[in-house]
């Protein structure tokens, strides 16, 4: 609750002009990270960002950072960005996302580069530190023109001994860059040798102005860098001028009591008066600002940094917009806007220093946060509300923490503040009948109740070529499908599908959503139910590791990956969807040919596991297309009589541990190949229970009880953006789109399946082997032992134990001295 | 009367509730409002990352603000990305282990790491090299020397912690005496089956560390009595501590 002195503040905004590093996201440690699907990303537009700088918003969501919604904010306002505006915005988002998607795999191989260079430039027998310190003071691109340096030497082939003084240099140079304390002196570099070439004068005297930067000596650094810069060569020229500019702001920013920011801004006004370089110029441009709004006040800040974004064609756009958000971002700590005063305790009332908390004491604690919060909101929304844009970031961005405390006073409060919020926007859209409140209007509050009429009205007035179509299109097809209105709803959604490829795989996804509470037969329900999410990501960056490749792709155009379902739709059909359309799904056109495998391989497992071998036959070859290496066991299993046929499924089932008779969601066994063990247990399948289990609010928060997780992929799942609505969608589910035989079928199915655990129906077509007189089988032995380990291998049951105790007792009779049985010497 | 005794120390246990550790991670962390509460701090003091034949260190660069009466230990990351997993990486980062001790002052360190099946067998050397190197540290201490706060109650040497999967619980792949102390991890569990917790809860771990948003995890871990019967409570909060944020997890451990 403590609040940040100004100056501090500033100096974060100046590094975030510097760095441009993303804001705080939760960290979670000691978590394995797993690849899952991203159907609609909630935080940002899909990649590539081009897209959403150059106007394409699609369906904008209130859970966007707010450099997105600045961007929207122009857009709806009528202004859109100009191509400097968008490069630079793109210039501002590139680095967060780098930063977000592991900067650390950025600086590593760019330092590994370097280490690479410098060992073989010495020799195999030169001496190596055994780790690397890296620090916030030693960024990625110092090991960046380290290695250009070096490798410039070595191709102008210098001499060895010119090359190793470079390298002794530098390798004090990085030492005291990486130090964590600055010693009193500094260490001397190496001398130089007459006998070196021209270059090594320049190249010591970029590394002696280096170690004075590194070293805090920003003046001395200052002077270094500017005397190289006045040497004009072309390796160094735009390098030391950058490096003198960041050497002044640095020292102006408290670190060096001799500069001043005058200096480092006449100095940085003199270079942007030459230099034509765009780069270059927003290099310094960066570097500028800082200085500037380092003596402004908060509502200043706020006021400059407005002004210029609002203000079209600006060099610095999205640096601006940057320094903006993330000043906002800042200001969220409660004790900007003033702590609240202790109220005195009353005559002979118990303090807090007693042993005992009374109800009084509570009670004033509560009220307490309850003054500190209505202060807190108080004092945010009134400064905030000075400015238009601020106004509306801050009234329509919302955004969801899953594991933020958030205490009961402080939730109440929350709840409170986003009505007002809503009729704020509603105030301010009937006020100005802006664009950009009609569609703070819709975010906050949607169409609900008559008392929206206008807004209603508004939104329907807008055409396809409104940057805020698409976003009130989705909330008026809501509203249609909450007033009953498919017929309506349906042609609407159809309309907008037209020219799926223009939309972002996101805004197609939550059309088709919607779609599936108004899908008029079976099939239009299926094709609205698997979607192509736009990405697949993996910890917990909310980044894609390809984000690279996919912004570089030319504008107007979006990756998709592979067709898939979402959790809620996965689970429905799973359960109520006949094998006959599953069948029929195998062979759809309309869906992926990677999406048609995972389908062939469930449906061929569900329709053996049902006993319809003829269904299964059907899908024999696709299936041995889709993975050639089982071929011949899938055929001999399809081929076999079926007693036969029950057991290569098993040496099959029990090989493969992804073999289910279900579809999981998104990415399916944290991204193992079907052969591949999952040290997580998600191997082998766990029925799913003929009817859906009604859980309670609390199991429904966690994934942790629920108790068919395990069948199910990864999907990212976020109660930011349109989760809620999401979930009434999916509610409308496959039944109601079938017939009156397929319903009845599909719940047969349902109950034969529930019955089937892989430890009972592998278990006992092993069993049923052995018992055939066929101990001799050369496989017997090593499935007998995978029964056994089923039930370590998989979520454990009472069922799997019994199974795994059976079979270890018969591994061990008929197999006593077996190489399997010896890796089995206990039962599970 | 003596038989007593040990039925009065249980009582008084009980009365005192377990001990209670914050893990204060890489963020900035002011942590002044421990200073009339009864917890320590295990801090988060850099990652080594080993990445092909090389062992990086990135040290905690973020603020601390711990008060001086609380107690305090650092927690050493350990992050793998395809490694090579040599000898001498293990030597790295043990010496980056006896860096951040020495700089700590501290007479416990926690290493913090998830070790997939096949770095099982460096990360039993890397603890076992530095036992050696404490344990030879150890011997040339003088005799007198002031007992350090930081150490285990039940160690007279600097002692080794380490983090655990819960389902290192079952596998039993680390070896008994490999560390003075195993935190259990019970937060960030992933799709684990309901049965696999409730295998691992019987075993009445001592130590265990909880996520502070996990309501329904912790809510079954105290229905469990894992939390009831554990003598040493980690908290791991995904934001910065606040007094809210600390009063909320001891809220959740009330009457447990």
């Amino acid at each position: 609750m403590k609040s940040k002195p100004l100056h501090k503040l500033l100096a974060l905004a100046a590094a975030a002009s510097l760095l441009l590093a993303a804001g705080p996201a939760p960290l979670m440690a000691c978590s394995p990270g797993f690849p899952y699907q991203v159907f609609f990303n909630t935080a940002r537009p899909d990649l590539p960002l081009k897209n959403f700088a150059a106007g394409r918003l699609g369906i904008l969501q209130p859970s966007y950072a707010k450099s997105y919604l600045v961007v929207a904010y122009r857009y709806l306002n009528g202004s859109p960005l100009s191509a400097v505006e968008q490069r630079s915005m793109l210039r501002l988002w590139q680095k967060r996302l780098r930063s977000l998607s592991g900067n650390s795999d950025y600086s590593y191989k760019i330092t590994e580069d370097y280490l690479s260079l410098r060992k073989s430039a010495l020799g195999p027998k030169a001496k190596e530190k055994n780790y690397y310190d890296s620090s916030s003071n030693l960024q990625p691109d110092a090991f960046r023109q380290a290695y250009d340096t070096l490798q410039s030497l070595i191709k102008s082939q210098v001499s060895k001994e010119q090359i190793r003084n470079w390298i002794a240099a530098q390798d004090i140079v990085f030492e005291v860059a990486g130090a964590e304390t600055k010693d009193a002196t500094l260490p001397k570099l190496p001398p130089l040798s007459s006998k070196f070439s021209e270059r090594a004068r320049q190249d010591r005297l970029y590394q002696e102005a280096s170690l004075m930067f590194y070293g805090g000596r920003f003046k001395e650094a200052a002077r270094l860098y500017q005397e190289l810069a006045k040497e004009n060569s072309p390796r160094y020229k735009s390098l030391a001028v950058y490096m003198t500019a960041r050497s002044l702001a640095n020292g102006a920013f408290g670190q060096d009591e001799s500069l001043s920011r005058e200096t480092a801004t006449d100095f940085i006004d003199k270079q942007l008066k030459q230099e034509k370089d765009p780069e270059m110029r927003l290099a310094l441009l960066d570097l500028k600002a800082p200085l500037f709004y380092g003596e402004l006040s908060r509502e200043q800040l706020l006021e400059a940094t407005t002004e210029k974004i609002l203000k079209p064609g600006q060099e610095r756009f999205g640096a601006e917009v940057g320094d903006l958000t993330f000043a906002m971002d800042e200001m969220e700590s409660s004790g900007c806007y003033g702590e609240v005063e202790e109220e005195k305790p009353k005559e002979g009332a118990a303090t807090e220093n007693t042993d005992t908390v009374t109800k009084e004491m509570e009670a004033a604690k509560l009220e307490k946060e309850k003054r500190q919060w209505n202060k807190y909101f108080e004092g945010r929304l009134a400064l905030m509300g000075k400015q238009d844009l601020t106004d509306w970031l801050e009234t329509v961005q919302s955004r969801y923490d899953p594991y933020a405390f958030d205490s009961l006073v402080f939730q109440e409060k929350k709840k409170e503040i986003h009505k007002l919020k809503a009729a704020h926007a509603l105030a301010q859209f009937r006020k100005d009948k802006s664009q950009t409140w009609l569609i703070g209007a819709l975010l906050t509050g949607g169409l609900s109740g008559p008392e929206r009429i206008d807004v209603k009205a508004a939104a329907e007035k807008l055409t396809p070529t409104s940057p805020a179509y698409l976003t009130a299109s989705f909330f008026l097809v809501d509203d249609m499908i909450k007033a009953g209105k498919a017929t309506e709803a349906r042609l609407k959604l159809s309309q907008l599908l037209k020219e799926s490829n223009q939309l972002s795989p996101t805004t197609l996804n939550l059309f088709k959503a919607q779609y599936l509470a108004v899908a008029k037969g079976e099939s239009d329900y299926l094709h609205a139910a698997f979607m192509q999410a736009p990405e697949q990501n993996e910890n917990d960056d909310y980044v894609p590791a390809d984000w690279l490749k996919k912004q570089n792709l030319p504008e107007g155009t979006y990756t998709r990956e592979s067709a898939a379902l979402d959790n809620e739709v996965a689970s429905d059909l799973n359960r109520n969807l006949p094998l006959s359309l599953w069948l029929k799904l195998c062979f759809d056109p309309a869906l992926d040919a990677a999406c048609r495998s995972r389908l062939t391989r469930v449906t061929w497992m569900r329709a053996h596991l049902l006993g319809n071998r003829s269904a299964a036959r059907k899908l024999t070859e696709p299936l041995c297309r889709a993975y050639p290496n089982l071929a011949s066991l899938i055929r001999a299993c399809d081929s076999a009589p079926e007693t036969e046929s029950r057991y290569i499924l098993a040496k099959l089932a029990l090989r493969n541990f992804g073999l289910s008779p279900y579809l999981a969601s998104g990415v399916e066994r944290h991204g193992l190949k079907i052969n591949e063990f999952d040290y997580y247990n998600q191997n082998f399948w766990v029925p799913m229970q003929a009817k859906a289990p009604v859980q309670t609010k609390e199991e429904e928060y966690s994934d942790f009880f629920k108790g068919e997780n395990e069948d199910r992929g990864a999907v990212l799942k976020n109660e930011s953006g349109y989760d809620q609505m999401l979930l009434q969608y999916y509610k409308t589910g496959i039944s109601g789109k079938l017939s009156a035989a397929e319903r009845k079928q599909a719940q047969e199915e349902a109950i034969v399946l529930s019955r089937l655990s892989p430890s009972n129906f592998l278990g006992e077509a092993v069993f049923d082997k052995l018992k055939r007189n066929d101990p001799h089988d050369q496989d017997l032995e090593e499935m007998l032992y995978r029964i056994v380990k089923l039930a370590k291998w998989s979520p454990r049951t009472e069922l799997a134990s019994q199974y795994s105790h059976k079979a270890h007792n018969l591994l061990h009779k008929h197999f006593p001295t077996g190489k399997w049985t010896q890796k089995a010497p206990y039962w599970y | 009367m003596a038989g007593k005794w040990p039925l009065l120390l249980t009582s008084l246990f009980l009365q005192a509730g377990p001990d209670l550790v914050l893990w204060s991670w890489d963020y900035p962390q002011d942590l002044s409002f421990l200073k009339n509460e009864k917890a320590r701090v295990a801090y988060y003091a850099g990652t080594a990352t080993l990445r092909g034949q090389r062992v990086f260190f990135n040290g905690a660069a973020k603020s601390l603000k711990i008060p001086d009466n609380i107690e305090r230990f650092p927690v050493l990351r350990i992050e793998t990305r395809a490694a090579a997993l040599t000898p001498e990486q293990s030597q790295a980062v043990s010496d980056i282990a006896m860096k951040v001790l020495n700089k700590s002052k501290a007479e416990h360190i926690q290493i913090d790491f998830d070790a997939a099946q096949d770095e099982r067998p460096f990360y039993l050397t890397l603890l076992r090299e530095l036992r050696q190197r404490l344990d030879g540290l150890q011997k040339q201490e003088k005799p007198q020397q002031e007992q350090p706060k930081q150490r285990l109650a039940h160690s007279d040497r600097t002692t080794i912690g380490i983090t655990s999967l819960a389902s290192w619980s079952t596998d039993n792949w680390l070896p008994k005496d490999i560390c003075d102390e195993r935190v259990t991890m019970l937060f960030s569990l992933g799709k684990v089956g309901k049965s696999d917790l409730e295998t691992f809860t019987r075993q009445k771990p001592q130590t265990v560390g909880i996520g502070t948003w996990e309501e329904a995890v912790n809510r079954r871990l105290k229905e469990l009595g894992t939390l009831k019967a554990a003598r040493t409570i980690y908290l791991f909060n995904a934001h910065p501590w606040t007094k809210e944020s600390f009063d909320h997890a001891k809220e959740i451990l009330r009457n447990n």
